[in-house]
Formats: structure tokens, C-alpha cells, sequence
């Protein structure tokens, strides 16, 4: 098998990933709830060649906690915005599975797919707190296992959704008055299994018939991405979903070190599938080492959390961005840079990091702007374009 | 204000009807992003109030089988205007949504962001739709009764409605210095306890410049008047002829009034198609052409069915009527709210006496009874009627449903349009940023 492209991505969430980063002079705006921060970012990264970018989200409001920004937009709405505003970065917005419909779910993420004509994905998430729980008022919260056992069901949901129109379902064939080909849509009675009994008694156990309402979209799934946090035991019921749903597993991790035996692992666990596995990392750089310390120390002081941080420069970045790599026999496909704000740092990115990545061969869009327009996210990433499971095989002649 | 009385003027992409027509040159993709673009572009050249899209949830059926002979597949609202928000400058953005088969917290947020991100524009359309039959691709299942829906899309809207305004005035502080974001004496967390639903919640967003996202209604029953009359700022009605219309009218007037609303604080827009010509012989003649596009010989035998809820396959579209009389019970047709309580009876008789009368074939017939061409003429004639339309009460603006996608705007923008500025009946350029102040709602309250 050939090493897949390597894939530089960016989380375009708040003033940056940094707690205290909106405090900044020099943060974007964030009182307006418009969006233009997030596609003022979009477009820099988009220019500088990066594959994709995130939009983190939850369906609670954040929590009251000091020096944190709360309230924020719906992110897969605004990653179907930001769809005709960029034409090459891929726009994976977060969708929480576990009080939404997954009829709902599978739906809006395809007509993202339409509007950014074969760019979208979805990083997949559930919701255990009580304040999500209590807003939807329908079922009690529960804990990550169950919640994620019951995600697996509704990923296996929305993809049999997406595939239930065949690629040429649509014949509008005038001479029968015919528009579709019936036979190439498809029930999809999802999902066989049924699910895990919750504590709340609620069994998580649901139908969806099909077939969907939107036709097959440019690239047949939209991405399906999870997060594997640093230290998520290997086994848990999103360990598994990352190993058995994902065609883009985040790692998190201490740095990117920290990040090879979990790669090696979720790859194991993927028996043979096809997926690319990636860091996530909180990025502060510098103009040297010393600037980006003292960026770092400042942040501190505005707010702080336990997210693993890249502190440095972007020669030092770029440096073990490659070493890691499976272009040079390393581990990752790639890299999701969450840059701690996004003012300073997705700039440096694009000024300092690009270029040298470009130089090693890890950007594929080099120069920037050189993929050719259509280009899907599933292209960019290397991953084919899956046939629908309903697809009869050719019958040969 | 002074001067005449103004149009107001929506454009709604219906997607799945068997009124769009597909097997046109003209006809495009019913999903593809340009399309969309297209037609949203056009309306806001054309300074429409809004743009607007239908929904259904499953697949229409019939005999048991996906029904295939009209355009099938459409993409999702929210996310699809969202996309549009960013194409668009002025023009407002109204999806339907029903309230069967969302949870009120969530949809809220939804529209919460497209209002926020369009500068508020964003429009919701309230429909309750629910069987057993879309229920089966949710989660939830679902049928409710008819006035059940009611009370859950009433107690739906309200908590929307609390959701939108529970962020006060001075809520985001964005203060860098002592790092609050938030006043959190002014973000109130809403508590609901009803029959339908049982909520306690933060929204997650502010106000829109409009204050929230302005509300649709389509139900005709008696639940659904006095539910719009008392909550919509727009009532999406299919009173389209004057009479009709003028009836409709002074109806939900009264019922505003009732609710202790003024009666203009609710704009009835019945919704209506045209058809041009360079003189009324050529716009009839195209209107004809049009109605046997939209009306095949299959699509005449599934039309007789749908009013039968009998299996007619045998039957010639180009021979007379069927000789046997409909039958009740399980529905043929699943998936279209009409099919569930049309008077089988009378509406036979209906096509029986028009075929009767005018000696009409089968499919003549169907052409006739589906078609739902409300002006037909040339522009001047089109422009003058809209006109008296608004002049006799019997609305205050259209819905117009154009037959082609996308290009179906087109005409009514580049020659009706024009003659209706001229004549001083609608606007030349928006006056206002938002839906609410197009709709010249602005100052009401919420
Ligand atoms: C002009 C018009 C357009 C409608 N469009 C839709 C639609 O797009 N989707 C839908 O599910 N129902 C639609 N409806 C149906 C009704 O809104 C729905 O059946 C209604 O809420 C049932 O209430 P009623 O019994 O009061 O009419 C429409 C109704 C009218 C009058």
C-alpha cells in the first residue's frame, strides 16, 4: 500500500483554541455570533493549502467557568456557510448523535456535502452532560459508554441513509415519465443491532427506514472523523467507533510522541479498513523559541486547561510534523493544528509552517491554490470513493 | 406610511410536486448548489421579501411503491439556506419544519444560527405534519392526532420563541479585561413543564438583528387558523383565487384581533403560479403546454388513483374516466398530507362532471382539476391583476411557485417585476436589512 497524502488541517473554533485567547488585543471579535471569525480563518487556512477544517461543538450552552467565551453557533450550519465562501478546504463541523434524529443527521450533513460540492465531514460526538440532556428533555443523561455504543448505532444509520440512493438512481428517462429508477433506491431499516440498555431504561434502540430524501451527494459519505482523547482506553465503546466508524481518527495526545501507540493501536483495531489516523494539537508559535514561550506564559494567564500544547517554533514544528509522518516511516497522516489563537498563530501557520511542510512534501496543495477545483476531501485524503452498499455489481457482458 | 398599499412577494421552491416540471430542456438539478443559487440570486434581483422551501420527510408511495414519475429528492433546508446566507445579502431565508419530529431546543439553535448568520433573515414555516408512515424514519416513530399536533407545534413555538429572546439586553459583555464573556444575570435559563414537553435550557445565542426568526403558518384547519392567527407573522395560504381569498382575509384578520393582535400584524400570502405571453392567446397556449408537461399520461392515471384510492393502471389517459366508484380505507397514496382527507366522493363527481361537461379525456382532466395556474397573460395583465388582487383584500402579497428549476423566476423578475415598481406596488430596492423589516413588521412585538 502506498503512503496516503499527508493531511494539515485546522480548528477554526472561538478566537482560537486557547481558553484565554479571545482576551487578546488582538482576537477576533467574538461578541457578533456572525460567523466571519471562523470564515476569515477558513479562507487564510484554505489559502495556505491546508486539507480541512474543524468546527468544534456541543448542544449546552459552555459552562460557567472564568475567562471562558460562552455561547456559540450551530456548526454544521455554519460550515454549510462557509461552503461557497471556500472552494478546496474540507469542512468538518461536529454533530453530536446523541439526541438528535439520525434521519436529521444524515440529511443536513449530505446537503453539506451538495453545498461544498464534495468537501464535507462530520466529526461525530455525544453529549453526557445533564444540561444537554435537560435542554432536549426526552432522556436522561448517560454515561460515555453507553452514549458511544449508541453513536456507533446511529453512525451505522446515517451512512446506510447515504448510501440508499444508488449513484444513478436519478434516470429521468422521458420516454416512461420515469425520474428515478425505484429499484436503485433502498429501505434501509437501520440499524440490526439494538443497541445497549441505558441506566434510564431507555434501550437506545431505534429504526430508520429509509430511504433518505437526499440524493447520493459528490462523494457518496460525507468524512466521518472521531476524537480519541489522550489516555481513552483501548476498548471503550469510542475507542471502538474510532476503530470501526472512522475514516479520520484525532488523536490526542501529551505531544505527538504520545500519540504512536494509540495510532498503532486504533489501526489494529481497524481490521483492514481504510482510515487515516491524525494528531490533534494545540499549536503557540513563535518568532523563536523564547517569543513563543513568553506567547504561552501570556495565554497561561488568561485561562488554562489540560489540552496538549505545542510550544515553539514553526521550523521546530515542521521538523517533527515530518519525523512522525508516514511519508518519513512515522505514524501519522496527518496533523489537525489547533492554533491557540487563531489571530497569531493560523497567520504563522500560513507564513512560517506551509512553506516548510511544502518543502518536505507533506502539503499537497503546493503551491497553494494548485488542486484542481473539484477535488473532493475523500480525494485530498486519499480515501476512494465508496460504492453504495445497496449497488448491485455489474453484471458483466 | 403613505401612498398606495405595497406587494409583498415570496418565492417558493416546492422541490418534489409533480408541478415541476423535469422533462423540460429548460429544467435543471433539483439538488445541485447552483440551482439553489440561481434561484435565491433571482428573487433578490427581483427585491422579493423572501425565498422559501417546502419539506417532506419520506418518499412519497404509492401502491406500495416509491412514487416515480414526479422530481423525488431535495437537500435539507436549514443547511441549504445557511449556504444560500452566504450568496445572498438582503433576501430572507424561510424553511418548513415541522414540529412532529424535532425537539424544540435543538431546531431552536438551528434557526437561532441561520438568523445570526444571515443578519437576520431567516423565516420558519410551521407545519405539523405527522403520520405514521414519515414517522417510521424517526427515532421518535410517530403519529400524533390532528388537534394533538396542534397543541405540541403551539407549545413547540413558544418555547422556540423563549428560547430566541432569553438572552437580554447587555448579555455579552466580551469583556477582555476581566475576562467575562457573559452577564449571567442576563442570559435567563428557560424552564418549561408542559404536556408535550419538559425543558430546562441556556440558549446558546443572542437576539438576531430582527429578534428572532420570523414565523410561517400553513395549516387551513380550525386549529390551524387560530393557531397562525395568534403566533405567525406570515400565513402561507392556498386561498388563491379572490373570492376565496377575500374570505380567507377578513377570517384570520378577525381571528388576530381576537388574539388581541392588530389584524395587518399578519401577512396572508396565498400562494399562486403564472404563466407569461406576449399576448394572452400566447400565455394560454404555453399555460396549456405547461399543464401536460406537469400533467404525463402516467401521471394522470396516478392522479385518478390518488382521488379512487384505487389501483387504475388498466385505464387509457387518453380514453374517458373510470366507470367504478372510489373506495375508502387504506390509502393508496402515501406521504402527501392532501390524499389523507380529500371528500373522495365529491371530488370524483367534481371530475366527473368537468369531463362530462367538456368532453375531456381522462387525462384532460387530471390536467385540469391539478393544475393550479393562478395568472395567466401578459406581464401588463399579470402585474394588473396581482394589483387588484391586494386592492379587493384578498391578500397581501404571493407566493409565487415558479415550474422550473432553476430558472422558473426568471421571467416574472425581468418583465412582472418591473411594472409593479412602475406602478408604485413594490419595492425597487429593500428599504431593510432583515425579513422582518421587508415585511414592514418591524416595531411589533414578538
Ligand atoms: C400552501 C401550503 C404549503 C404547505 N407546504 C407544506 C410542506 O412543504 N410540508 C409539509 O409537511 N406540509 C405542508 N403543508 C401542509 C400543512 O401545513 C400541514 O399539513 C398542516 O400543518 C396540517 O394542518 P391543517 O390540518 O391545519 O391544514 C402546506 C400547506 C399549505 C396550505
Amino acid at each position: 500500500m502506498s503512503t496516503p497524502p499527508y493531511a494539515v488541517g485546522t480548528s477554526l473554533d472561538g478566537a482560537g483554541d486557547a481558553p484565554g485567547a479571545w482576551r487578546l488585543a488582538a482576537a477576533s471579535d467574538l461578541t457578533a455570533f456572525d460567523g466571519r471569525p471562523a470564515r476569515d480563518a477558513a479562507v487564510l487556512a484554505e489559502s495556505a493549502g491546508l486539507v480541512f477544517a474543524t468546527l468544534d461543538d456541543a448542544l449546552a450552552l459552555q459552562p460557567d467557568e472564568p475567562g471562558r467565551v460562552r455561547g456559540r453557533l450551530d456548526a454544521l450550519a455554519t460550515a454549510c456557510w462557509l461552503g461557497p465562501q471556500t472552494s478546496r478546504i474540507g469542512l468538518l463541523p461536529t454533530v453530536t448523535l446523541t439526541h438528535t434524529e439520525p434521519f436529521h443527521v444524515s440529511t443536513a450533513t449530505a446537503t453539506l456535502d451538495l453545498v461544498s460540492e464534495g468537501r464535507a465531514g462530520v466529526v461525530v460526538d455525544v453529549s453526557t452532560d445533564a444540561a444537554s440532556a435537560a435542554a432536549i428533555g426526552r432522556r436522561a443523561p448517560a454515561p460515555a459508554d453507553v452514549v458511544w455504543g449508541q453513536a456507533e448505532d446511529v453512525v451505522e444509520a446515517v451512512a446506510r441513509l447515504w448510501d440508499s440512493w444508488e449513484d444513478d438512481a436519478e434516470v429521468r428517462d422521458v420516454a416512461t415519465s420515469r425520474f428515478v429508477d425505484r429499484e436503485r433506491l433502498h429501505y434501509v431499516d437501520a440499524p440490526v443491532r439494538t443497541g445497549d440498555p441505558a441506566p434510564d431504561g431507555l434501550t437506545g434502540a431505534f429504526t430508520v427506514r429509509g430511504p433518505s430524501i437526499v440524493p447520493r451527494t459528490p462523494q457518496g459519505r460525507p468524512v466521518v472523523a472521531v476524537r480519541l482523547p489522550a489516555g481513552e482506553r483501548p476498548g471503550s465503546a469510542r475507542w471502538r467507533a474510532s476503530a470501526l466508524r472512522a475514516d479520520l481518527v484525532l488523536l490526542g495526545g501529551s505531544d505527538l510522541a504520545g500519540t504512536q501507540d494509540p495510532a498503532r493501536l486504533v489501526r489494529a483495531g481497524a481490521e483492514g479498513r481504510e482510515l487515516r489516523v491524525l494528531a490533534s494539537l494545540r499549536v503557540v508559535l513563535g518568532d523563536d523559541d523564547d517569543h513563543a514561550r513568553r506567547r504561552a506564559q501570556e495565554l497561561d494567564a488568561l485561562g488554562t486547561d489540560d489540552a496538549p500544547v505545542f510550544v515553539g517554533t514553526a521550523e521546530a514544528l515542521a521538523a517533527e510534523l515530518v519525523r512522525t509522518s508516514t511519508t518519513a516511516g512515522g505514524w501519522l497522516d496527518g496533523v489537525e493544528l489547533r492554533p491557540a489563537v487563531l489571530a497569531d498563530d493560523l497567520p504563522r501557520i500560513a507564513r512560517d509552517l506551509a512553506p516548510r511542510l511544502a518543502a518536505a512534501g507533506l502539503l499537497t496543495d503546493a503551491p497553494p491554490g494548485s488542486t484542481p477545483p473539484g477535488s473532493t476531501l475523500r480525494s485530498r485524503l486519499g480515501l476512494p470513493r465508496p460504492a453504495s452498499r445497496y449497488a448491485r455489481a455489474e453484471v458483466p457482458a | 406610511m403613505s401612498g398606495p398599499r405595497q406587494l409583498h412577494l415570496a418565492a417558493f421552491l416546492q422541490g418534489v410536486n409533480h408541478t415541476t416540471v423535469w422533462a423540460d430542456p429548460a429544467a435543471g438539478s433539483q439538488v445541485a448548489f447552483s440551482s439553489f443559487e440561481h434561484m435565491a440570486r433571482t428573487a433578490e434581483r427581483g427585491t422579493f421579501d423572501f425565498f422559501f422551501l417546502a419539506e417532506g420527510l419520506r418518499l412519497r408511495e404509492q401502491k406500495g411503491l416509491i412514487h416515480d414519475l414526479d422530481v423525488v429528492g431535495r437537500p435539507e433546508s436549514i443547511a441549504v439556506l445557511s449556504a444560500l446566507a452566504a450568496v445572498t445579502e438582503r433576501l430572507g431565508l424561510a424553511a418548513t419544519v415541522n414540529t412532529t419530529f424535532n425537539e424544540p431546543y435543538e431546531l431552536a439553535r438551528r434557526f437561532a444560527t441561520l438568523d445570526l448568520l444571515s443578519g437576520g433573515r431567516a423565516g420558519w414555516n410551521i407545519v405539523t405534519s405527522s403520520d405514521a408512515f414519515t414517522g417510521e424514519n424517526f427515532r421518535r416513530g410517530g403519529y400524533l392526532a390532528h388537534d394533538e399536533r396542534y397543541t405540541r407545534a403551539a407549545e413547540f413555538a413558544e418555547l422556540a420563541k423563549e428560547l430566541w429572546g432569553s438572552w437580554g439586553e447587555g448579555a455579552v459583555l466580551g469583556d477582555r479585561a476581566s475576562g467575562a464573556f457573559l452577564r449571567e444575570e442576563a442570559v435567563r435559563e428557560v424552564v418549561h413543564t408542559g404536556p408535550q414537553f419538559d425543558v430546562r435550557a441556556r440558549a446558546t445565542l443572542p437576539p438576531s438583528p430582527q429578534g428572532r426568526p420570523v414565523i410561517i403558518q400553513a395549516g387551513d384547519s380550525e386549529e390551524g387558523r387560530t393557531f397562525a392567527a395568534s403566533t405567525a407573522d406570515v400565513i402561507f395560504s392556498r386561498h388563491s383565487t379572490r373570492e376565496a381569498g377575500q374570505a380567507f382575509v377578513a377570517d384570520i384578520r378577525g381571528r388576530a384581533v381576537s388574539s388581541g393582535r392588530r389584524g395587518d400584524d399578519v401577512k396572508v400570502l396565498p400562494a399562486v403560479s403564472w404563466v407569461l405571453g406576449d399576448t394572452a392567446a400566447e400565455a394560454a397556449e404555453r399555460a396549456q403546454h405547461i399543464r401536460f408537461q406537469q400533467v404525463t399520461p402516467a401521471n394522470a392515471i396516478a392522479f385518478a388513483e390518488q382521488v379512487w384510492n384505487r389501483d387504475l393502471s388498466d385505464l387509457d389517459p387518453d380514453g374517458p374516466l373510470p366507470d367504478v366508484e372510489p373506495v375508502e380505507g387504506e390509502l393508496l397514496s402515501q406521504g402527501r398530507a392532501a390524499s389523507r382527507r380529500i371528500d373522495r366522493a365529491a371530488v370524483s363527481a367534481q371530475w366527473r362532471e368537468l369531463s362530462r361537461s367538456r368532453g375531456l379525456t381522462l387525462r384532460e382532466t387530471a390536467a385540469e382539476m391539478s393544475s393550479h395556474q393562478s395568472f395567466v397573460g401578459t406581464p401588463e395583465a399579470v402585474a394588473e391583476e396581482m394589483i387588484s388582487f391586494l386592492d379587493a383584500d384578498a391578500c397581501d402579497g404571493f407566493v409565487l411557485t415558479p415550474h422550473i428549476n432553476p430558472g422558473g423566476l426568471d421571467d416574472f423578475v425581468d418583465r412582472v417585476v418591473p411594472l409593479l415598481r412602475e406602478r408604485g406596488r413594490f419595492r425597487s430596492e429593500y428599504t431593510s436589512t432583515t425579513l422582518r423589516g421587508h415585511l414592514g413588521l418591524d416595531g411589533r412585538p414578538l
